[in-house]
């Protein structure tokens, strides 16, 4: 893990490092599924992804999420992270490759907790965007 | 159309005991290789006394703890009548106080804030606002998430 950024140091507008994810495999997916409990077929089944109108199986929300909070997290510790919120913007299939980037977008002091909140978003490869959202951690 | 008398209704409250294989695992489901998620001596270095749950480990509590509980999104959405087909992820919020180790035991208390319809690009659709309060056994709330789950008609 990197160093934590320190406040003092950070500007608005500052780009948080990018994390590349490899592209979404139909095994991720099946291990994702395992992984959270999230069942629905839609993520691994082709026919139930046919059936639902995707033309096959789409990658769960909260696997992209959970890329989203890697990139979080390389940058802060976890304890660090006071809220954080997406909202799915795109459907991600097999093959698509995320990228998850960051900006920071306010900083301020609050109850003598040194905050700031970063913007974040993830596309694919084709920059198409799959979530957009924000979170808010407590810097040194 | 779903059965709107779910909002505000009690529902069961439900368990989740953390366990360091299910923290390892969702890591590497998602390709995270930071080691504070999956080994215990790189996480005590860090400062921490275990290895620590990542930022979207609470889902395990809705899907696995919601499960046994009757209370899993799936489970409850087609309870209110949706098509587990027709059923789209729209927005998730997670309010952190505390950090989920091995060991903890959860307990979460489930409650549906709203229905709305709306009309989308793809047609009708009910948006289903959720909000689960997440505490360990030491009764201190570790975390709040609120979603947003889509149900196409």
């Amino acid at each position: 893990m990197s160093v934590s950024p320190k406040f003092d140091a950070i500007q608005v507008g500052d780009a948080l490092p990018p994390l590349s994810k490899p592209p979404i495999t139909e095994t991720q997916l099946v291990r994702y599924s395992g992984a959270s409990g999230d069942f629905n077929p839609i993520h691994t089944v082709h026919q139930a992804g046919v059936d639902a109108g995707h033309g096959g199986v789409i990658a769960h929300g909260m696997l992209i999420m959970g890329f989203a909070a890697q990139m979080i997290t390389n940058w802060v510790r976890p304890e660090q992270v006071k809220r954080f919120g997406v909202r799915f913007t795109g459907i991600s299939r097999p093959g698509d490759a995320i990228t998850v980037r960051g900006w920071v977008a306010e900083k301020w002091e609050e109850d003598g907790q040194r905050l700031v909140r970063c913007e974040i978003e993830a596309v694919d490869q084709s920059n198409h965007r799959k979530l957009k959202g924000y979170f808010v951690a407590a810097l040194l | 159309m779903l059965d709107r008398s779910y909002i505000g209704k009690k529902l069961p409250l439900l368990h989740y005991h953390v366990d360091a294989s299910k923290i390892r695992e969702l890591a590497d489901a998602l390709g995270d290789d930071n080691p504070i998620f999956r080994d215990a001596e790189a996480a005590r270095a860090a400062g921490y006394p275990d290895i620590v749950a990542p930022l979207t480990f609470p889902t395990l509590f809705r899907f696995w703890g919601g499960a046994a509980a009757g209370v899993e999104t799936r489970a409850l959405l087609t309870k209110m009548g949706a098509d587990e087909l027709r059923i789209l992820h729209g927005e998730e919020e997670y309010e952190y106080f505390g950090l989920i180790h091995p060991g903890d035991d959860i307990t979460g208390e489930l409650e549906i804030l709203d229905i709305v319809t709306k009309e989308g690009r793809s047609g009708k659709m009910d948006m289903v606002k959720t909000r689960a309060t997440y505490r360990n056994q030491r009764n201190e709330v570790v975390v709040i998430a609120r979603a947003t789950m889509v149900v196409r008609h």
